[in-house]
């Protein structure tokens, strides 16, 4: 992968702008064709592209071998061609909707975090409008948007010439994120911080925005037997590093589930061990911890440290220090549940809900008020649908030129 | 003096180390108090008490100051931690914030061993060339504590001021004023303030094309970091700057790793042990680990680890404090090599710090 400097991002940008022209001349059904074809490769458990995805990202990110593969199959199985083109009968009106709609000359993408499946669909999105895109990857996954690059130039060399992958040296900003914002619409993902940065920056140019989000379930006297390990199987997957991944547990009018959720950490840590944690991020979980005691909370850790639980005696949202660190706030009804993610609606992205009984679908609807893009089950958090209307917005439809 | 017997007379001992004439480290008597403190805050202080239990390191169970429990600063910020009648309590300290950050606060009955243990510890490593008793000129780019009467900061330098500042010594806040001070100053000065005023100062020196060379035999103490700030400057970049636009060498620039949670303050050693790799140094009654947070042991030379600091001068709150801050050992001081990272490091899944910070 090639360094970005401001000189060959704008050349870079030039390039795929003069590239759309072809592009945008190609039938709306061979470039679907072409990415569901993209999409089946990484649907496929046994493809070169998954392959590729599994082998390197353990090194790279940090995540352990296991999680990886668990993940990627979690992520991506319902990924195919035929839900690509579901989607965009949906959003797009099929290829007859797509033929007739203008995406952008030239787009930008700038890429967060460590977990793949968002890489394909930022890339995706954008091309399935025709609009060539210039990635900047993640600084924790330099890798994937290079795999993706790849698989699709073994499908279509056309399409992968519209697509390029530059890595940038330190943080986004000055003349690089000048020459970026040459784009006609750039997609930004990561901290509110780095939003505002581009947002600042970006003047002519579209932003498509996904800042940071964060996750929480509600477990009421009527869940399953088994829904602590199918949550611990959504903590432990990335290592809570996504936005799906919950970072809380409201027990709502039952039994405290701490004990419960232990035991499925510590068989999720034997099928999925933890990867590496940075050593800020053990520091931060043990401050957290001795925080916990003091105030008189309970806490729970696995014995190696592979995952820590602390019951607060309260519902106050408080500092996630992530790679499966998981707080439980008991409440005692609907009510108290709803009072208690209200702090948080900003940033909701996913809230899974089970047991609740008869108050359940309205629980569902008032979360989605509240601004969670996605109400599921525990163990489904982070196995979302392609059609996710993430942060309450299509996937295609941000790439339609206004 | 507490009305406590036990607390008055570890604060008599405490305060005996730190009024001798030349304070050495002693690692007996250091262990000594520490033990002593920790039992007595023990019993007084129910949130470390918790802390201590569940940690399984109880006064029964710990034998050197090593194993007793740090809290973390954050604990500072949500609860009271006394180990004192709240009733007797005289002052508050608070750590600086935003509308939308909560504070944490420093609850002190008495002042005293406070100040007796930043005082001789500046002059060790600010004024090292001073007599006993001697006076400097000091400007300080602060509010005054009056103006400003929860910042531990400005009461320090209130301290400072009162007991070794020259005539002329002055809070001033305004940039535009204290450079024409600066410029004006025909003896050596002692410089002190936060390390974002010095960038506001130095902004104004270059915006007005201004170059200083102040008097020789100028020291300049800048502390704090750039929490919550619209910029952050690099603390070599920093200095490097002040360098350029005061006419002070490097090596009389001193950085004060200190917090409102601490009773006593470190400094860099360029004054005190000129010509040695600079590294943070404290008193004799204050003690630094740099601690590896998996294992709870002391990192080796050059590893990084969270910074845990120790003071004997925080006999009414708590005597072992976790910092956010990560450092390396270096010799027998160590060195500030950072924060916890920000959210992008993290993943795309947001820390509710920063949710609560709005």
């Amino acid at each position: 992968m090639i360094v970005a400097d401001p000189a060959r991002l704008e050349g870079t940008l030039a390039r795929l702008r003069d590239n759309g022209v072809a592009l945008r001349e190609r039938p709306a059904d061979e470039v679907l064709g072409s990415l569901a074809r993209l999409f089946d490769a990484f649907a496929d458990h046994d493809s070169p592209a998954r392959e590729a995805l599994a082998s390197v990202l353990p090194a790279t990110t940090g995540f352990s071998a296991e999680m990886v593969r668990e993940g990627l199959a979690r992520g991506f199985d319902s990924w195919t061609g035929a839900a690509l083109r579901e989607l965009a009968a949906a959003e797009m009106g099929g290829t007859k909707g797509l033929a007739s709609t203008r995406g952008f000359d030239v787009a930008a993408v700038v890429l967060a975090g460590a977990i793949p499946m968002p890489v394909l669909l930022s890339v995706a999105a954008p091309l399935l409008l025709r609009t060539p895109v210039l990635v900047k990857p993640s600084r924790h996954d330099p890798v994937s948007a290079g795999i993706v690059r790849d698989t699709l130039a073994s499908i279509d060399t056309g399409l992968a010439d519209c697509l390029e992958s530059l890595r940038f040296e330190g943080e986004l900003q000055g003349a690089c994120l000048t020459a970026l914002c040459g784009a006609d619409a750039i997609e930004v993902n990561g901290s509110d911080a780095t939003v505002a940065t581009v947002r600042a920056q970006a003047r002519d140019c579209t932003v498509i925005a996904h800042g940071h989000k964060l996750s929480v379930a509600a477990l009421g006297p009527e869940a399953g037997a088994d829904a602590c390990e199918r949550l611990a199987l959504d903590i432990a997957l990335w290592d809570q590093l996504g936005c799906l991944s919950p970072i809380a547990v409201y027990p709502v009018g039952t039994a405290d589930p701490s004990e419960a959720l232990a035991e499925a950490l510590t068989r999720a840590e034997a099928c999925w061990p933890r990867g590496r944690t940075p050593l800020a991020s053990v520091a931060a979980a043990e401050r957290e911890l001795d925080q916990a005691r003091m105030r008189g909370a309970k806490v729970l850790s696995g014995r190696t440290g592979s995952f820590n639980i602390v019951r607060e005696l309260d519902a106050v949202p408080r500092l996630a220090p992530l790679h499966r660190f998981l707080r439980i706030h008991p409440v005692a009804d609907a009510d108290a549940l709803l009072d208690a993610l209200r702090p948080l609606q900003p940033h909701l992205a996913c809230v899974a809900l089970e047991g609740l009984g008869s108050s359940e679908p309205a629980l569902a609807t008032a979360c989605a008020e509240l601004g969670a893009s996605r109400v599921c089950a525990p163990g489904e958090m982070q196995s979302p649908p392609l059609g996710w209307r993430r942060g309450g917005r299509g996937v295609l439809e941000p790439w339609v030129r206004p | 003096m507490s009305a406590d017997p036990a607390r008055a007379a570890l604060d008599g001992a405490i305060l005996d180390w730190m009024r001798e004439k030349h304070p050495a480290s002693d690692d007996a008597r250091f262990e000594e108090l520490a033990l002593r403190l920790f039992a007595f805050q023990f019993e007084r202080c129910a949130p470390f008490r918790r802390l201590c239990e569940g940690r399984g390191r109880t006064p029964a169970d710990v034998a050197s100051w090593q194993g007793i429990p740090a809290v973390p600063t954050g604990a500072f910020k949500e609860m009271e931690l006394r180990s004192f009648p709240a009733a007797r309590e005289t002052h508050v300290f608070r750590t600086s914030g935003t509308a939308t950050r909560s504070r944490g606060e420093l609850h002190l009955d008495t002042l005293e061993l406070y100040e007796a243990s930043l005082l001789p510890t500046f002059c060790a490593f600010l004024l090292p060339d001073l007599p006993d008793g001697g006076t400097l000129q000091h400007l300080f780019l602060a509010p005054a504590a009056r103006e400003a009467p929860d910042s531990s900061l400005s009461h320090m330098f209130q301290v400072l001021a009162d007991a070794r500042g020259a005539q002329g010594s002055v809070f001033e806040m305004d940039v535009a004023r204290m450079a024409e001070r600066l410029a004006a100053a025909d003896a050596p000065l002692c410089v002190c303030g936060t390390a974002f005023a010095f960038v506001h100062l130095l902004d104004h020196l270059d915006e007005q094309g201004e170059i200083l060379a102040l008097p020789a035999g100028t020291r300049i103490m800048e502390t704090g970091g750039f929490k919550g700030r619209s910029r952050e400057v690099p603390r070599p970049e920093l200095h490097a700057r002040i360098a350029r636009s005061l006419g002070v060498g490097v090596e009389r620039i001193v950085n004060q790793y200190g917090m409102t949670e601490l009773g006593s303050q470190f400094y860099d050693s360029v004054l005190h042990a000129p010509g040695e790799p600079r590294r943070k140094l404290g008193p004799p009654w204050a003690r630094a680990r740099v601690v590896d947070p998996a294992s709870g042991e002391d990192a080796c030379e050059g590893q990084q680890g969270v910074l845990q600091i120790l003071d004997l001068a925080n006999t009414g709150s708590v005597l072992s404090v976790a910092t956010a801050d990560l450092g390396v050992r270096i010799a027998d001081g160590f060195e500030v090599v950072g924060r916890e990272p920000g959210a992008e490091a993290r993943g795309c899944s947001i820390a509710a710090d920063e949710m609560l910070a709005g």
